[in-house]
């Protein structure tokens, strides 16, 4: 104090030391305490990551990439971009890959560089864009290829063959992995060799070749045999006990020269056995229970319904345990089936809703699969769907047969509206995963009441399950109805296939065969109820390749569908807008192509069809050399347009980056439409309407038909009008102006509007066979 | 007096009579023998009266298809109406601009049936004015049906909305007993005109065209099936 007071000086110069000196001791200690704790964290990272322990695992690595020199942070960099991947931490592992390439750039360190562009290709094979995943890991292969090193070829190529196998191209799968056993052969590491037989052991079961899959088999098992243990030996031991499994499977299915019997199964338990003690014995319980869940699946596969239930719940408790929700849907799901073969429906109920629950905050991440192996589950999430609606209404009709008490009744309300609620859920999850894109579904309606909706309008959803049909159609007069029809589902796909073909066949009227016949088995089991309920619009939620159908076209020996109802398909109620249109705010765009542009041919009706709409509505037209997606994105700025009407060529497509309209020097993809139209979205008067003629929309693509209401909804469109297949006439043009037409009766929704230019045509000598006007279809908000 | 005078008169009138007669027979001998040397040049135009039945809209297709060049321009040769026949199994013609790229059909439905009567594949080297007869494919068509017809070029057959069509209306008619009369030892000349009047169209077209099939150069024939065609509005210029 004194020493202050009397020399500040003195007294702020030895603080000034002494905190400098207690840093640099800090210092020195932490790098010193760091140094010796190195070797530990390395083992405690080792350790962890054997067990599967991905957190941990990453802490120590996290930890030693702080403390560890430039000259090192290289290989951690990429363990935790690894052990980043498997959590599923997508974003951080590309965090880690890009400073690791930063890192070999700035120490010219090759081998760095190859290594982190193999696994961020890998990454953008599940994220995409494609042609980024193809560069980057080709780029990684010829510098692993000038260095010489086996192993990372090895590593590339299975990515590589991951790539193709996720793109659908089978065959470049095929050879990459094939060159990866190569490489693994010269670099003699049993783990190499075993991941690569394994590959191929996949492939050849992909392409159902099960003659071939033995070999691989066999070997990759041998090769594990060597390895010591761990995860990598866990994972491939299941993997190969899966691929048993499904052989076993398949085998029963066929005849195949594969020599399936009892030895196969003891070889698939041994394998998922040891995985099983392995990975309980290094704590780790993740793949713990992914081994026992497989080991109940075999034991189902021999019926053994009792014990595989025991194992399936042991391995649900092991993946509760390891925190794995992604595992436990799936043991769940197992219990769910086996609760069905030991007919216990109820214990099956409860199973498949805890699937579902579980799954629910998983659903985007299983859509971006980063290897075949999760690729071959994703899609396994909508048959989960199904398969409890079936069991719902299963319930359901069991219930209501019950006619004399009152409670079983009500419980078979409740299990139908659960069915439907499931069945809305599922159309979310199919445009989630057709759009790569959760936020599409951003606007949800709150589910209105149909009565002040449209109480003259029946909603009806048609399931197609496998062994029957079942329709739920829920009118304001008669709540929701339950219609069941046993066919067996190819049946069903046997008609609508043929009637997608002899529709558009202008020169014949056989498609009536398989119009009556799925009007018998869809509509006329619910005509009654139809006309008690007073209903003139059906507004369809199908599912599957019922959306495909023009159900205008369905007929019942002597009139359409279209004459006695308005139609219109939605994805799902809850994702329709219940307000209906504005009919005084009505402004239209209008854009067209009639000559023929970028090798398509030109549509000469367009022209007209545009000459004539000009005179319905206040509008603008863009036509041909004015169609230009520059001119597009400025009119659409200027000036707030409620229904855009585009005319040109077009293309739905499955792989929904090839989905585009054409413009008159480019095309307009569906990122493009999402962007210039989507300010839609905010303002005042949304797009009511988007009206998308001469182009073929969705001739018999379920994955395309999804598509078209997606862009509906993607561009912020109330609702869209569409064409199934290629009207290339002037019936098209009298159609959509008709429409246009009607659309000014405020008495009359968009659906009747439609209908009445339906029916214009039907009448008419000319344009009478549906292939004129059943192509047209209203999707979305009918009102 | 008076009866010499009344014998001169009478002479006078006969030599009168007689030379009117003779500059008569004089001038219709001319009028004849102009007849003839106009029958020997260019024979009448058929004139084509359509039947006064139902609202055109017969026939299908054969309209502009923009700037495709390499697509034929295909066309049923039928009127814009229902178009008659007395035949039991006529012939049905249609032009196509050049040999066809893509596999032909022709098809025949009745207006109740589900199935074509018939729905064949014909050779894709053919082109211009190109026939079909009924009656090779076993076809009689009863009376008083309307049936359609079309030829249609299937350029994907997985997609046949993508089809090429161009056809018609036919209905057989019982012949009146008038036409029946008039046809009976008609030649061939005045079977055409006959036809074509009481509106017979697809007959009139098979007259013609047997015509000129048997003597194929002969402008004038071919002329004459232009001007049928031109009168019910069909043009083989694309």
């Amino acid at each position: 104090m004194t020493i202050f007071c009397h020399n500040p000086l003195k007294y702020w110069t030895i603080l000034f030391t002494a905190c400098f000196l207690s840093l640099v001791l800090y210092g020195c200690c932490s790098a010193l305490a760091a140094d010796t704790l190195k070797p530990e964290w390395h083992q405690q990272a080792a350790v962890a990551y054997s067990a599967g322990d991905w957190a941990t695992a990453a802490e120590y690595w996290e930890l030693l990439r702080q403390h560890k020199p430039a000259a090192e942070k290289g290989t951690i960099l990429v363990a935790l971009a690894r052990v980043y991947l498997l959590a599923g931490h997508y974003s951080l592992a590309r965090q880690r890959l890009e400073t690791a390439l930063e890192l070999a750039d700035q120490q010219a360190d090759a081998h760095l560089a190859a290594r982190a562009g193999a696994f961020l290709g890998n990454l953008h094979s599940a994220l995409g864009p494609p042609e980024t995943a193809s560069e980057i890991l080709h780029r990684s292969l010829t510098a692993a290829q000038q260095l010489g090193d086996p192993e990372l070829q090895a590593q590339v190529f299975t990515f590589l063959g991951h790539f193709y196998f996720l793109h659908d191209e089978p065959e470049q799968a095929q050879i990459k992995y094939d060159q990866a056993l190569t490489a693994a052969r010269r670099h003699g590491d049993p783990r190499l060799l075993a991941e690569a037989h394994l590959n191929l052991t996949q492939m050849a079961l992909a392409r159902n070749d099960l003659a071939a899959v033995r070999r691989p088999l066999t070997s990759a098992i041998e090769y594990l045999s060597q390895c010591p243990a761990g995860y990598f030996k866990n994972r491939s031991l299941i993997r190969a006990g899966r691929a048993w499994i499904q052989l076993l499977e398949r085998a029963d299915a066929q005849i195949c020269p594969c020599k399936v019997g009892p030895e196969s199964l003891k070889t698939a338990f041994e394998l998922l056995s040891e995985a099983a003690r392995s990975s309980a014995a290094q704590g780790d319980r993740r793949t713990q229970s992914y081994a026992l869940g497989y080991i109940g699946q075999l034991y189902m596969l021999e019926g053994r319904y009792a014990e595989a239930l025991d194992m399936t719940r042991l391995a649900a408790g092991a993946a509760q345990q390891a925190g794995a929700p992604e595992s436990l849907y799936q043991w769940e799901w197992q219990r769910g089936r086996l609760f069905l073969k030991l007919k216990d429906r109820d214990a099956a109920l409860a199973a498949y809703r805890r699937a579902l629950d579980t799954l629910a905050p998983l659903r985007d991440e299983l859509q971006r699969p980063l290897t075949p192996d999760a690729a071959r589950l994703a899609p396994q999430i909508q048959p989960l769907y199904l398969e409890l609606v079936d069991i719902l209404l299963q319930q359901a009709r069991h219930y209501s047969a019950q006619t004399d008490q009152a409670r079983q009744l009500e419980q078979a309300t409740a299990l139908r509206l659960e069915a439907r609620e499931r069945m809305e859920d599922l159309r979310e999850v199919q445009l989630q995963a057709y759009f790569q894109d959760e936020c599409i579904l951003v606007r949800h309606f709150p589910e209105v009441p149909l009565e002040q909706v449209s109480p003259a309008a029946a909603i009806i959803y048609p399931i197609v399950l496998p062994d029957r049909l079942e329709v739920l159609i829920s009118t304001s007069f008669g709540g929701l109805q339950q219609y069941t029809t046993h066919i067996q589902a190819p049946q069903i796909y046997e008609q609508i296939h043929q009637l997608q073909g002899l529709l558009e066949k202008r020169t014949t009227r056989q498609f009536l065969r398989p119009a009556r016949q799925l009007y018998d088995w869809l509509i006329r089991p619910l005509e009654a109820e139809l006309v008690s309920a007073r209903v003139d619009t059906l507004v369809f939620v199908p599912y599957g390749p019922l959306l495909t159908i023009p159900l205008a076209v369905l007929e019942d020996g002597h009139r359409f569908l279209i004459e006695n109802y308005a139609l219109a398909t939605i994805p799902s109620l809850s994702l329709t807008d219940p307000r209906p249109l504005a009919r005084d705010h009505l402004r239209l765009l209008a854009l067209g192509l009639s000559k023929a542009s970028q090798g398509f041919p030109s549509i000469p009706h367009v022209q007209n069809e545009l000459d004539t709409i000009r005179h319905l509505f206040e509008n603008r037209t863009l036509i041909n050399e004015t169609f230009r997606l520059p001119v597009l994105e400025n009119t659409l700025q200027q000036e707030a347009f409620t229904v855009l009407h585009i005319a040109s060529h077009g293309q739905f497509e499955r792989d929904l980056s090839r989905t585009f309209l054409l413009t008159y020097d480019g095309k307009l993809s569906l990122d493009d439409l999402d962007r210039c139209v989507g300010h839609f979205r905010y303002r005042e008067h949304p797009l009511e309407l988007l009206t998308l003629s001469a182009c073929q929309t969705a001739a018999g693509d379920e994955q395309a038909a999804l598509g078209l209401a997606g862009v509906a909804i993607k561009a912020g469109a109330r609702s869209a009008l569409a064409t199934l297949w290629f009207v290339n006439d002037q019936a098209a043009a009298d159609l959509v102006t008709a429409f246009y037409r009607h659309l000014q009766n405020p008495n009359l929704s968009k659906a009747q509007a439609l209908q009445q230019a339906q029916l214009m045509l039907l009448q008419d000598v000319r344009y009478a066979h549906p292939v004129y006007w059943g192509a047209f279809i209203l999707i979305n908000n009918w009102l | 007096m008076l009866h010499s005078g009344a014998c001169v008169l009478i002479v006078v009138l006969h030599i009168a009579l007689w030379g009117s007669a003779t500059a008569h027979s004089e001038a219709s001998d001319t009028q004849t023998h102009s007849l003839a040397l106009y029958a020997q040049s260019t024979p009448p135009p058929p004139v084509y009266r359509p039947p006064l039945r139902g609202a055109p809209t017969g026939r299908l297709g054969g309209g502009t298809r923009g700037d495709d060049t390499d697509i034929p321009h295909l066309i049923a040769l039928a009127p814009d109406h229902i178009g008659l026949t007395i035949s039991v199994s006529p012939i049905l013609y249609w032009y196509l601009s050049q040999p066809s790229p893509y596999p032909i059909e022709f098809s025949i439905i009745d207006p109740q049936a589900i199935d074509p009567l018939a729905e064949i594949s014909l050779p894709s080297d053919g082109f211009g004015i190109q026939a079909l007869s009924l009656a090779d494919l076993q076809i009689e068509l009863l009376p008083d049906t309307r049936y359609e017809w079309f030829v249609a070029l299937i350029p994907d057959p997985q997609q046949r909305s993508r089809d090429i069509v161009s056809g018609g209306q036919i209905e057989r008619l019982l012949p009146s007993d008038e036409l029946r009369d008039r046809l009976a030892g008609a030649s061939d000349q005045d079977r055409l005109h006959i036809l074509a009047e009481f509106g017979i169209w697809y007959d009139a077209l098979r007259v013609i065209s047997e015509q000129i099939a048997a003597t194929p150069d002969a402008p004038e024939l071919q002329a004459v099936r232009q001007s049928l065609l031109n009168q019910v509005d069909i043009s083989l210029e694309p």
